[in-house]
């Protein structure tokens, strides 16, 4: 089972593509993809966590590069946010997390997913780990 | 003229060099702290400040401590903050503090609440001190409260005023100095001096509207204590200009004491020559022991 | 406009103890600007709910409603059958809008999701400052056109107390002295004249201290006739 969900912007999207023709094997992540890491709000992220992800990885990005201008700006305020509420409710914030790469930087962008994938099975599941049956 | 109400009044009238000095309420029910104090101080200055819970920090209050003054047979300045009381507190308080006999009356808006131990104490501020003294001039020269109601009889008070030359920007504070000498104040005692050009470039100003014949102006003194207490006041106190050249000198001093005494009496010397500045108020808080020491080594130990 | 704050979603989820139905009803108006209570802090905060429900194992039902203005009871009146069954309703307007739900919706507790906190503007996104004291007799054009009451940490009237420094207000360095902009303000405007003027004291029977306030504008008021 998928523990973690990428949510990866189109233009970031080149680094996986890259990945794999590398031959590297991404498991434990679901990755979808949105057409700029901004369009990914507190909102969305939260709902992700409650229909089963363990740790939600937002990817965009680098800073000045952004198709949209300040679409990864945006996304980082998200990311922010929905930390805050995760502390906030009683979650740990480090099941979320925002990495920017550029389409030629896989390597960095899968090792973001691996240590995602690790944090995801440190804490666990959330309602196994937080929560009374 | 009008009669004087006071002694600190009478000396400042009859154009003597006044000294006035505070005593710092205790945090206390017992008010031993400020009969202690004043019999110490007695005589080595025209008339003691009592403050007004300063630092917004909950104290003996300083109508009861002027009270307790007077029992020493010293004579008390009333300080009254427009933090903590309405206009219908503050006029009782002057007529209490008149029935009491109590003379010199302070109008100062007093430290914020943020400052002290109640930090969630609604601030009052119905009025501000330049209203003060507008409302306790009306009582006293027209027998009415604010409002119109006349008082069986009116509260003889010398009134007075705070002017802080050190805060910004500097050509606003002798236009707010002017605003409280047309709204009544008679007497002003200024935040403590340290940086003295920036002080007469102020009284400069002051001189420039002739507010230096309508009001007495005494200038504030704190006698340094240790190099630290100079940097605290410099970076931690707003609205005092301590210059860095004073930091340096109690840093470098042998005894740290001594040299803060020195420089007081230096700025108490060079004051004595601006024209306008008819007085000085000591603010010793903490200290208040050293007072007769810097009154008599700065020659101003015969009171009139 | 009205500047609020959501509550700590701690304090929120502690004040719904115990609740199973909440409705979670935000606003279109000021709360959307200072992007507290609007649309999208509606849907973040119901699925942060949700999420905590989930951990905790806890069965609960969340339901979101965005008003256009919760303070006009026209518009709550028209989530009426979304109220049916809620044992809670989560207000995430301003003090005002939470008191128009509960006056509303009788039967159902409302619970303030946000803290109000006065009158005042964008300083810029994201950043929202008290602007107005809101005491009913306005004296702007004595001040340069800013509020001494609101501005002022003392609600000074004739200019500022000894505490102010590098045009910075005693009790926070982060907040500018408002006697040092009125001032500024009134050479630019030609008319620091107005500095040199005591003001005395206020009338403060205007504001809240004379008691809560209605206005009536008599225009406005329709005849029984028209309502009916």
């Amino acid at each position: 089972m998928n523990k973690v969900v990428t949510l990866i912007c189109s233009a970031a999207l080149g680094a996986l593509e890259l990945a794999k023709e590398n031959d590297i094997v991404i498991t434990d992540t679901a990755v979808v993809e949105v057409p700029c890491s901004g369009r990914v709000d507190e909102a969305t992220i939260l709902r992700t966590l409650r229909q089963g992800a363990q740790a939600v990885l937002v990817v965009g990005c680098l800073a000045s590069n952004c198709r949209f201008s300040t679409g990864n700006f945006e996304a980082h305020r998200n990311v922010d946010e929905a930390k805050r509420i995760l502390e906030e409710i009683g979650l740990s914030p480090s099941r979320v997390e925002m990495v920017e790469v550029s389409s030629a930087q896989y390597m960095k962008l899968v090792e973001a997913m691996e240590m995602m994938a690790d944090r995801a099975g440190e804490l666990g599941p959330i309602r196994l780990l937080e929560g009374d049956p | 003229m009008t009669d004087c109400r006071s002694n600190l009044q009478r000396v400042l009238d009859s154009g003597n060099f006044a000294v006035t000095a505070e005593i710092g309420p205790p945090k206390s029910a017992s008010g031993e702290a400020v009969q202690r104090r004043a019999r110490l101080l007695k005589g080595h200055a025209d008339a003691f400040n009592l403050t007004d819970n300063q630092t917004a920090t909950v104290r003996l209050s300083s109508m009861a401590s002027a009270v307790l003054c007077m029992q020493e047979g010293v004579e008390p300045v009333l300080q009254m903050t427009c933090r903590d009381r309405n206009r219908i507190a503050l006029q009782s308080d002057l007529l209490g503090a008149a029935s009491l006999g109590i003379r010199n009356i302070l109008c100062l808006s007093g430290d914020h609440p943020r400052f002290g131990n109640q930090k969630g104490a609604k601030g009052v501020y119905d009025l501000d001190p330049v209203q003060e003294l507008m409302v306790f001039r009306m009582m006293r020269d027209e027998g009415k409260v604010w409002g119109g109601d006349t008082l069986e009889q009116a509260p003889q008070v010398f009134l007075g005023a705070v002017a802080n030359p050190f805060a910004d920007p500097l050509d606003l504070r002798a236009v707010r100095l002017a605003k409280k000498v047309d709204a009544g104040a008679e007497f002003v005692q200024t935040q403590a001096v340290f940086d003295l050009d920036r002080f007469e470039r102020f009284m400069k100003q002051v001189r420039e509207r002739h507010l230096d014949e309508r009001a007495h102006i005494l200038a504030g003194v704190i006698p340094l204590r240790s190099a630290g207490a100079a940097r605290y006041m410099r970076d931690r106190v707003p609205g005092m200009s301590v210059p860095d050249e004073v930091v340096d000198r109690m840093s470098k001093a042998a005894d740290q004491r001594d040299e803060g005494i020195e420089i007081c009496l230096e700025t108490i010397e060079r004051l004595r020559s601006i024209e306008g500045v008819h007085g000085i108020h000591i603010m010793a808080i903490g200290w208040e022991d050293i007072v007769p020491e810097i009154v008599d080594r700065s020659g101003l130990s015969q009171r009139p | 406009m009205i500047i609020a704050e959501r509550k700590g979603l701690d304090r929120i989820i502690e004040m719904l103890d115990g609740r199973r139905s909440i409705l979670v009803a935000g606003c279109r108006s000021c709360v959307s600007v200072c992007q507290a209570g609007g649309e999208r802090e509606v849907v973040a905060l119901a699925e942060a709910l949700r999420l905590h429900a989930a951990s905790k194992g806890m069965d609960r039902s969340i339901d979101t409603v965005t008003i256009e203005r919760q303070c006009e009871k026209e518009w709550v009146m028209e989530i009426a059958p979304l109220i049916e069954g809620k044992d809670a309703i989560l207000s995430m307007a301003c003090g005002v809008g939470a008191q128009i739900m509960q006056q509303a919706f009788t039967d159902v507790q409302v619970f303030p999701g946000l803290n109000t906190e006065g009158m005042g503007a964008p300083e810029v996104q994201g950043v929202y400052e008290e602007r107005c004291g809101g005491c009913g007799d306005c004296v702007l054009h004595l001040t340069g056109g800013i509020c001494p009451v609101a501005r002022c940490s003392k609600s000074l009237l004739n200019g500022p107390c000894g505490g102010s420094q590098d045009g910075r207000c005693e009790i926070d360095p982060e907040k500018p002295c408002a006697w040092d902009m009125i001032y500024r303000s009134l050479v630019r405007l030609g008319r620091p004249d107005l500095l040199e003027i005591n003001i005395p004291p206020k009338d403060w029977s205007h504001s809240h201290h004379g008691g809560p306030r209605r206005v009536v504008r008599k225009r406005a008021v329709l005849s029984e006739e028209e309502v009916a």
